[in-house]
């Protein structure tokens, strides 16, 4: 049974049960709610990123559930992407930045995850002026400031 | 439309970015711009390890010198996690004015006591000379102000004045939680140390008062780290106590003083205690303590312990209802296993039942079961001793015996992992385990390395002599036979699969390990036990063991 999804601007998408469940927010409320007709509202999401997650979440409809403990432990934790991922990361900040915090709105830890690793992967490996070229960001320190800094901090970079 | 800018990403969301990105990574961030710097800064100072404050202060001294303090005092505030020298302390002290004003927010500190050659000048004694202790105040200051230190470690290798100790484990905050303490066996000055003890007493008690650890749960002692009647004042001081560890604590006061260590842990409900290498100090008043206050008992292990010989053993299993844990294995495969092992008669010969019922673990050696069928040694010599002279016994009263001991293991039905032979496989455990495996690998091997850690009075295993009795252990995962004189066939391998269910699933219990609190994380042995059962990181973390 196909489930309707309500966006902030009131569009409505009309998903797969099991595709929308791939939300843990709407998964409980589903199952709250039990079996209705009734539209969900999602009052935090605009319909061009929800359009964006459920494309997501279609593919991934078959996915595994993520086990808990998985991401917690560091050895496991890697950056690597996969390429359906990366491609669909494949937006600007802005809209990378919208996915994330539907990501976490709406409880679906994978999709949070990419996120998540695609921003790290944008500051890795990058200079500062190299950074601040990326987000968009405009430098207010002196020179002798960032120095002072960077001295002050240059212990820590072997690691 | 205003963009949506990083930084205002919910914190939880940054700080996973931040666990993705490198310490460098981090220090280049903090240079984007003073919004980025704050944001960053605290997670590029969470944790400073070994050795990075003498490099932040030769960075300090070398191109920040129009600063007035060393980055390191600056960022005091940001640091969660230290690990530092000493000397460090003091030379900073030397140095500059600390401005001791606000707390830090310290949760876990190391300090390695060692020598600091520019302050105490070039050694010129030989390098064994055990070096006396100097200036206790930073340090001091340090602890006075975490208040929110939970895990406190150190790691001596000059002599701490018990004095020193007393005043540094009086200022500990009350937050702690675990509490390690190692001082190098090779500088340990017993004498001296016990000498100092009454006076240490009191400056404890004085600046301690009635203040007391409320949180302190864990406490690991390696080496001849404190005196026996400051320990016992430290552990009266902690009521909620239920772990200790001791490692080679060889204090001259030896038995009786040990046993005193024991009762005042146990009085508080005590619930693992952990002993290695510390065969020459336990004696009878120390098993008796022991045994007389294992009512809470959860968890013991007794590496090369001599003096908690088999009827010990049998009566600790008679009367420790809540063990969920019983190591008793050696650590040394050279050793004779006989000297740790609960003998089969000991549980033939008694009349009452184990009542650990909830037991999990059991490694423990069974020995001196009457084995007519065995005559030599794999060495090919002769075997020798009671149970094997002549007539004495016979292949039917062996069998009785063996049906009696497994009897007593088949009602502990909440077994998951049993050990009886030598444990060389299990994680780093026995010294010289890799050798062993090496040879066993065919580069260097003889009969007499073979013969190490082997066991003739051993349990068959067989059917016939009583495996069947083992029927209920349901939960029974794992089953260690090592080096064990085995009668086991095709049928016993048939009947273990068709009634242990669980057996050969999930990881081992890694709740002991090498030293008791930690596991080797990245050996190449770690990672093919990992990728068998890729659970256990789960467990360690659950089980781990300070």
């Amino acid at each position: 049974m196909p489930v309707t999804l309500t966006s902030l601007d009131n569009q409505e998408f009309k998903v797969d049960k099991e595709v929308a469940e791939r939300s843990i927010l709407i998964k409980n409320m589903i199952e709250d709610v039990g079996e209705s007709d009734a539209p969900i509202p999602l009052p935090n999401v605009s319909a061009a990123v929800l359009t964006k997650v459920i494309e997501y979440c279609e593919h991934h409809r078959n996915d595994p559930v993520q086990v808990q403990d998985e991401t917690d432990d560091p050895r496991k934790r890697s950056n690597d992407i996969e390429e359906w991922d990366m491609k669909f990361m494949q937006v600007d900040q802005e809209m990378l930045f919208e996915i994330i915090l539907a990501a976490n709105y709406l409880d679906i830890k994978p999709l949070l995850d990419v996120g998540c690793k695609t921003v790290a992967n944008i500051i890795k490996g990058k200079t500062p002026e190299e950074i601040r070229k990326a987000f968009n960001i405009v430098n207010d320190f002196t020179p002798e400031e960032e120095a002072q800094i960077k001295k002050e901090n240059e212990w820590a970079e072997d690691r | 439309m205003r963009t949506l800018s990083l930084l205002e990403l919910p914190s939880e969301i940054i700080s996973q970015i931040l666990s993705l990105l490198s310490r460098r990574d981090l220090t280049v961030c903090v240079r984007v711009n003073k919004a980025w710097c704050s944001a960053f800064m605290d997670s590029l100072w969470h944790m400073v390890e070994s050795g990075k404050v003498d490099v932040i202060n030769a960075l300090y001294r070398r191109h920040l010198k129009s600063v007035n303090q060393s980055p390191f005092l600056r960022n005091l505030h940001r640091i969660r996690v230290l690990d530092v020298q000493h000397p460090t302390f003091l030379r900073l002290m030397y140095e500059q004015d600390p401005s001791p004003l606000e707390p830090i927010p310290l949760t876990q500190l190391s300090v390695r006591f060692c020598v600091a050659k520019s302050i105490l000048g070039p050694s010129t004694g030989p390098r064994h000379k055990i070096r006396e202790f100097s200036d206790m105040d930073p340090i001091l200051q340090i602890l006075g102000r975490s208040t929110q230190l939970v895990s406190f470690s150190f790691w001596a290798i000059i002599f701490i004045p018990d004095l020193h100790l007393a005043r540094l484990l009086a200022t500990l905050s009350t937050s702690l939680e675990k509490l390690e303490m190692v001082t190098d066996p090779k500088y340990s000055p017993t004498k001296l140390a016990s000498q100092q003890g009454a006076k240490a007493l009191d400056i404890f008690l004085e600046v301690r008062k009635d203040s007391r650890f409320d949180n302190l749960t864990k406490m690991s002692i390696i080496g001849d780290s404190i005196e026996p009647t400051l320990l016992v004042a430290l552990l009266e001081h902690s009521p909620k106590m239920d772990e200790l560890n001791l490692d080679r604590y060889h204090t001259e006061c030896g038995d009786a003083a040990l046993a005193r260590v024991i009762s005042s842990v146990a009085s508080q409900g005590w619930k693992t205690l952990g002993f290695r290498f510390m065969s020459d100090r336990i004696g009878p008043l120390t098993v008796a303590a022991i045994l007389q206050s294992c009512a809470t008992l959860e968890n013991l292990r007794l590496t090369n312990c001599v003096a908690f010989d088999s009827k010990s053993i049998q009566k600790l299993l008679c009367s420790a209802p809540n063990l969920r844990r019983f190591d008793s294995i050696s650590d040394n495969v050279r050793d004779e296993v006989e000297h740790y092992s609960l003998m089969a008669m000991d549980i033939v010969e008694s009349t009452e039942d184990w009542v650990c019922l909830g037991l999990e673990t059991f490694k423990c050696y069974i020995s001196g079961v009457p084995r007519p069928d065995i005559t030599s040694k794999n060495n090919g010599r002769p075997l020798t001793g009671i149970y094997n002279s002549g007539s004495r016994y016979s292949m039917l009263e062996s069998t009785r015996i063996q049906r009696r001991v497994l009897a007593q293991l088949g009602r502990l039905t909440k077994l998951r992992y049993v050990t009886l032979g030598n444990d060389t496989i299990d994680l780093q455990r026995v010294d010289g385990a890799n050798m062993y495996e090496e040879r066993m690998e065919g580069s260097y091997y003889s009969w007499e390395t073979y013969e190490m850690g082997s066991q003739y009075q051993c349990l068959t295993m067989s059917l016939q002599d009583g495996l069947d009795e083992l029927r209920n252990l349901k939960s029974l995962r794992w089953l260690s036979l090592e080096k064990m004189s085995l009668r086991m066939g095709e049928a016993e391998r048939a009947w273990m699969t068709d009634n242990w269910l669980e057996y050969g699933k999930g990881p081992r219990d890694t709740f002991w390990t090498s030293r008791g609190h930690h596991v080797d994380v990245g050996t190449d042995l770690f990672d093919k036990m990992l990728h068998r059962y890729p659970g256990m990181l789960n467990d360690i973390h659950t089980y781990d063991w300070w």
